[in-house]
């Protein structure tokens, strides 16, 4: 009787670790793909959040959308004003860029904006300037 | 009814699930502040696209790269149209596609996107420039 008890138990304990076994596998195949999927979700929001923050609800969509009127004239002008403070300030300097944007009533997201907004004006000028040198040199001017 | 006191096994296994939806968070924490890195260096790097920028800010038009500046406008101006697109989550893929199709790589298919995004925004900012001087003129 008693050995058979030890048979019984010995067993059990086998089918306990098969048990336990498959069931670790199980477990780190589920974690794998809910991580997955929840890494992908992660992925997904953030970059939706910095698309909004950089182009949708952004003040780039604001300042290309802005029409001037009495009461925002002098926070209009100010942009021009910063626009030509900007040149001095290297880009990774967001501090700087801060302060500045900050003297002339702006928040952090617009100063970056109107920074940006230098940069790219520089680019766009320069292409626009070699622009018809190009088509000289395409059509055989040059 | 097992002859088992089978509460120590309850126990662990409460305790495993515990500590396994622990690991399974804490995995997470970390994966989720990664990634919030990468998407900030990728939207920092999508707007000042390092080598794109600076090539584009110092090209000189030459007979070799005549066709590849005109090919920047055709691009800009193409890009327009999506503008307004931008909140659907593909756009960005149709960015890269489009300049692709006209010869760009990634990095500068961000740049010319950009180019695009802020030469409206000056030029709206530009045509008014004159209008908001009259008001602050007519208020002094």
């Amino acid at each position: 009787m008693t050995g058979c008890v030890c048979m019984g138990a010995i067993e059990a304990n086998s089918r306990i670790r098969q048990k336990l076994e498959a069931f670790s596998d199980d477990m780190q195949q589920a974690f794998n793909v809910a991580y997955l999927e929840i890494v992908a979700d992660v992925r997904k929001d953030v970059e939706a959040t910095y698309l909004n923050r950089l182009y949708n609800n952004s003040c780039l969509t604001r300042f290309s959308q802005m029409e001037v009127c009495q009461d925002n004239a002098v926070t209009f002008n100010n942009i021009f004003k910063m626009l030509g403070e900007c040149d001095n300030i290297h880009p990774a300097d967001t501090e700087a860029i801060r302060a500045l944007g900050l003297k002339y009533g702006y928040n952090e997201e617009e100063s970056l904006c109107i920074y940006n907004m230098r940069r790219f004006e520089i680019t766009i000028d320069h292409m626009r300037s070699q622009r018809t040198k190009t088509l000289d040199i395409l059509t055989g001017g040059v | 009814m097992s002859g088992f006191n089978m509460l120590p096994v309850h126990g662990r296994i409460d305790a495993l699930h515990g500590e396994l939806e622990g690991l399974f968070n804490d995995a997470l924490k970390k994966e989720r502040v990664e990634i919030r890195a990468d998407e900030r260096r990728a939207a920092l790097r999508s707007l000042y696209s390092t080598g794109a920028l600076s090539t584009f800010s110092a090209i000189r038009a030459n007979q070799d790269n005549a066709k590849y500046i005109t090919r920047v406008f055709k691009l800009m101006k193409a890009y327009d149209d999506i503008h307004d697109r931008i909140e659907d989550p593909d756009t960005m893929e149709t960015v890269v596609s489009m300049g692709k199709a006209s010869g760009f790589d990634e990095d500068e298919s961000h740049c010319i996107y950009n180019l695009s995004r802020y030469n409206v925004a000056i030029n709206n900012l530009n045509s008014q420039k004159v209008i908001a001087t009259d008001y602050i003129l007519s208020d002094a």
